[in-house]
């Protein structure tokens, strides 16, 4: 019976004329009838059939629903304002065509037209649809949609189109202003067609926030919310636009992880700046989140990588400190294996480690982010299953509690020592909601601070993507949040998940600011490093606001650069102050910094000449001359001490080594630190890849781990990309 | 109506049929669940005045490509639908849906469908969507909705036929 109409009869689809002729077939042929009969139950069943499961929870439901009436005063905003410029538009139309109505008018087919009009092409002499056919407001709407969406180059384009139609056009000219920062801040997250080639970010949310300059992100925080939505797992790449059935390219995905941008450290003369001040920083993140950018085929935005992260990835042997000292110091210099002319000086700290029985008793809480965002497998199940990795190692007297938050954050489990019942409590965790980060962090301090332990190891673990999308999601409240946390005596662990809405930048400044460090796991191997292997380094602060200040004799020194911690340099009086604060280091932790040194015979390069000064005396008269190139001054505080205590070291001129003599750390540091300036694309570096892996090649060492092999693959793999 | 209460009102009547749509085009719940969500945070983001007429098309238009965008990110192997052209009296497709509670088995029949198919079975019944408003949905015709929505009830009916006439396993 292959007649449509039984179907459509049954469903009531039929026309009154069409019914009456159906149903006279009905009466007269069996066959038909009993097709009918059975189609009609087949209906009733059909209609009785619901999937079990297709509902959402009631909290689901209201955090949806808070969400969309967000949005909708949003759109009511909007909406009000493009009325007023669809207004204005015509006002400029009419005018346009009373003064030209003979002169050439520019025909318009916007990249969508000919889909709208049925996926036909504009034949070769279209009608004359003219202006009206788009004009200036409605490709400025476009653009401002595009804008938001993130597209900032059909953005531009839009706003151009509208330009041209109507030169007059201010909304346009500002679309167009305000779309040139972000193209060209985020250039080279053009590299974002790499990432969605990767298959990093297809159909990611929407919207970035990163590229927003800072006067605009204030102004649109409650757009950026909407956007860069917590549920946005897949949120289509086609944005707003999809409800038009217009055919946007489909290779256009988006990418809102949020990275800063960092410049390059710059040569400084030695004579006007003889102190270079830093505070340390044991995060690894940078290193594995490039690792995951490279293995999916893509270059990691310049942003994301942070030099000084990329050596203290790896452990290194240094000599372990004596006595009971937190940790020692090693310094060393060598030519630097990019350019001979100059030296590389090397500050190794390496701080004690903790065997187990001499750990402190803990108190940790589990911060973790069970938003919709973490649904993701690299996110919320590689989270338990890293947990994990930690609470195996846990002693018996160590205390845990899981704070968990989404759009409300909540106690999942109070403190306790018993295993399986974090345990069982973390393999509970479901994800769902929006984010509220800062009322989550609240929450967590306040529980460690209830639950805290004098002189243990107290400490709060923040899992997330950082995607803070309710609530406190102002990166400098959240860091204001955490900064006030600070002095209770509660630190911070903050380890990063996923990719595609990843929030490197406030990740890292809420490790920064709330005496922790901070880790980004992309694996379950990387997991059991950080929260296995070096448990006791991610766990166990053993020296707080660690500064290194680096006096430079300029007898022997012309200029250097300090290599990484762009963002972690202090002004030099910060040094001496023991209210700044400063990088942590935890136990077995190293830390390494490299400073290129020019010596006092070269040129500086890379910087604008500065006239020779008038006033200042010369000193070199009238001392004997230092045979030291540089003097090393470490400044830090126990744990929980308020004072800060000092120690200095030397380093003599003539104490610069050939680089073969210098041991498999300084080598295998320096080629993770070139490798690192190479993929910044660093202006005062030059290095080809082949050099980059004979030195690392060279400087394996023991390895354990198979972290320094690793790094060798991913040194080929970025080569391999670089020269297709 | 304001915009709140429509979207509220959309929530109430579509959310089960979109989740169950969704989650014939995902196959796994979250996902599905997580296509409805973003569908209703599009909708807010529109003049849901406009829309307001030909909403339960449009809700089930954005939520088709909300879900499939979730299916291209998860690399989802969609089981591989029954033909049409499956002569009668063959085995049916899947044996175990003889022993499943009836209406068990008419929803694993359902979900055998090709994909098409099945979508517009859901839009009928799940969501009670006319044919007018389904042809939005799929972007064909409305005959054409027609003769497939047909083509699956045929194919539904004998399935239906078959698995019930087969001797239980033992």
């Amino acid at each position: 019976m292959n007649d449509p109409r039984i179907t459509s009869y049954a469903v009531g689809e039929l026309e009154a004329a069409e019914r009456e002729a159906f149903e006279k077939e009905l009466a007269e042929n069996q066959d038909l009838a009993t097709c009918m009969k059975e189609t009609a139950a087949l209906c009733d069943r059909l209609e009785q059939l619901v999937e079990p499961e297709a509902f959402f929870s009631g909290a689901e439901r209201d955090a949806l629903l808070s969400r969309c009436s967000e949005n909708l005063k949003v759109a009511r905003r909007r909406i009000v304002r493009r009325r007023v410029l669809t207004v204005a538009a015509l006002g400029t139309l009419a005018a346009c065509l009373v003064l030209a109505p003979f002169s050439p008018l520019t025909i318009y087919f916007g990249d969508r037209a000919p889909t709208l009009a049925g996926g036909s092409v504009p034949s070769p002499a279209p009608a004359p649809r003219v202006l009206a056919d788009k004009p200036a407001a409605e490709a400025v709407r476009e653009g401002e949609d595009f804008f938001q969406a993130g597209r900032y180059d059909l953005a531009s384009k839009r706003f151009n189109q509208a330009l041209a139609s109507d030169p007059q056009n201010v909304a346009a000219r500002r679309g167009l202003e305000k779309t040139q920062v972000p193209l060209q801040t985020y250039a080279d997250a053009s590299a974002m067609p790499l990432m969605a080639s990767a298959g990093v970010t297809s159909g990611m949310p929407v919207a970035t926030t990163a590229p927003m300059p800072a006067g605009d992100r204030l102004s649109r925080n409650a757009e950026i919310k909407v956007f860069s939505g917590g549920w946005g797992k897949g949120t289509g790449s086609r944005g707003r636009f999809v409800e038009e059935g217009a055919a946007l390219p489909p290779a256009a995905s988006f990418n809102i992880e949020a990275y800063d941008s960092v410049e390059p450290g710059r040569f400084l003369e030695a004579k006007g700046n003889p102190l270079s001040t830093f505070s340390v920083d044991v995060d690894t993140a940078s290193y594995a989140i490039a690792r995951r950018f490279i293995m999916q085929g893509s270059r990691p935005p310049r942003g994301a990588v942070r030099v000084e992260e990329f050596i203290n990835y790896f452990p290194y042997e240094l000599p372990k400190p004596s006595g009971n000292d937190p940790f020692s110091i090693t310094t060393d210099a060598a030519p630097a294996p990019w350019n001979p002319d100059h030296q590389l000086v090397r500050v190794a700290l390496q701080g004690r480690d903790l065997p187990p029985d001499a750990r402190p008793q803990s108190n940790l809480i589990f911060l973790v982010d069970v938003s919709g965002s973490m649904r993701a497998e690299d996110k919320l199940p590689l989270l338990k299953k890293s947990l994990e990795a930690l609470i195996e190692r846990m002693g018996e007297r160590d205390r845990i509690a899981i704070v968990v938050y989404a759009g409300a954050s909540g106690l999942a489990l109070a403190p306790t020592s018993e295993k399986t019942k974090v345990l069982s409590a973390l393999r509970d965790l479901e994800s769902g909601g929006s984010t509220n980060g800062g009322e989550g962090i609240l929450l967590a301090y306040s529980t460690a601070r209830d639950s805290f332990i004098e002189g243990g190891n107290n400490r709060v673990i923040l899992c997330s993507d950082g995607d803070f999308n309710v609530g406190v999601t102002n990166q400098s409240e959240l860091v204001d949040l955490i900064e006030k946390e600070r002095d209770s005596g509660v630190f911070l662990s903050v380890l990063g998940f996923g990719s595609g809405n990843f929030k490197d930048s406030t990740m890292e400044k809420l490790a920064d600011k709330g005496n922790g460090n901070y880790a980004y796991i992309d694996s379950l191997k990387e997991g059991r490093k950080v929260l296995g292997e070096q448990m006791a380094g991610t766990l166990f602060t053993i020296a707080k606001d660690v500064k290194v200040q680096v006096e430079f004799n300029p007898a022997h020194v012309a200029g250097y650069r300090l290599i990484g911690y762009e963002n972690r340099t202090l002004a030099k009086e910060d040094f001496n102050d023991d209210k700044k604060d400063a990088g942590e280091i935890g136990a077995g932790h190293s830390v390494t910094a490299f400073y290129e040194v020019v010596p006092a015979d070269k040129s500086l390069p890379g910087n604008g000449t500065v006239d020779p000064l008038k006033y200042q005396t010369s000193p070199a008269s009238s001392a004997p001359v230092s045979s030291d190139m540089l003097t090393v001054k470490l400044r830090s505080k126990a744990p929980d001490g308020q004072a800060s205590s000092l120690v200095e070291r030397t380093l003599e001129a003539d104490a610069v080594r050939p680089l073969s003599e210098t041991p498999d750390s300084f080598r295998f540091a320096a080629a993770a630190a070139a490798f690192a300036m190479k993929l910044r694309d660093d202006p005062l570096f030059s290095m080809d890849w082949d050099a980059i892996l004979r030195l690392a090649r060279g400087a394996l060492g023991n390895d354990p781990g198979g972290h320094r092999a690793e790094f060798l693959t991913l040194v080929e793999r970025a080569r391999s990309m670089d020269s297709p | 109506m304001n915009p709140d209460q429509v979207i509220r009102e959309a929530l109430l009547r579509y959310e089960r049929p979109l989740i169950s749509f969704a989650l014939g085009i995902t196959g796994d719940i979250e996902s599905a669940k997580d296509a409805v969500q973003e569908t209703f945070l599009r909708l807010s983001r529109q003049d849901v005045a406009a829309i307001r007429e030909r909403l339960a098309p449009w809700l089930f238009f954005v939520c088709r490509n909300c879900a499939l965008d979730h299916r291209r990110k998860v690399v989802h192997f969609p089981s591989t639908g029954v033909t049409d052209d499956l002569p009668d009296g063959s085995d049916p497709p899947d044996v175990a849906a003889v022993r499943m509670e009836e209406t068990e088995r008419l929803r694993c029949l359902v979900n055998s469908l090709p994909e098409g198919q099945r979508d517009l079975i859901r839009l009928k019944f799940e969501a009670g969507l006319s044919y007018r408003e389904m042809s939005e949905v799929t972007r064909t015709s409305v005959s054409s909705v027609g003769v497939q929505l047909h083509n699956a009830m045929s194919t539904l009916r004998r399935l239906w036929t078959n698995t019930e006439k087969s001797p239980a396993h033992p």
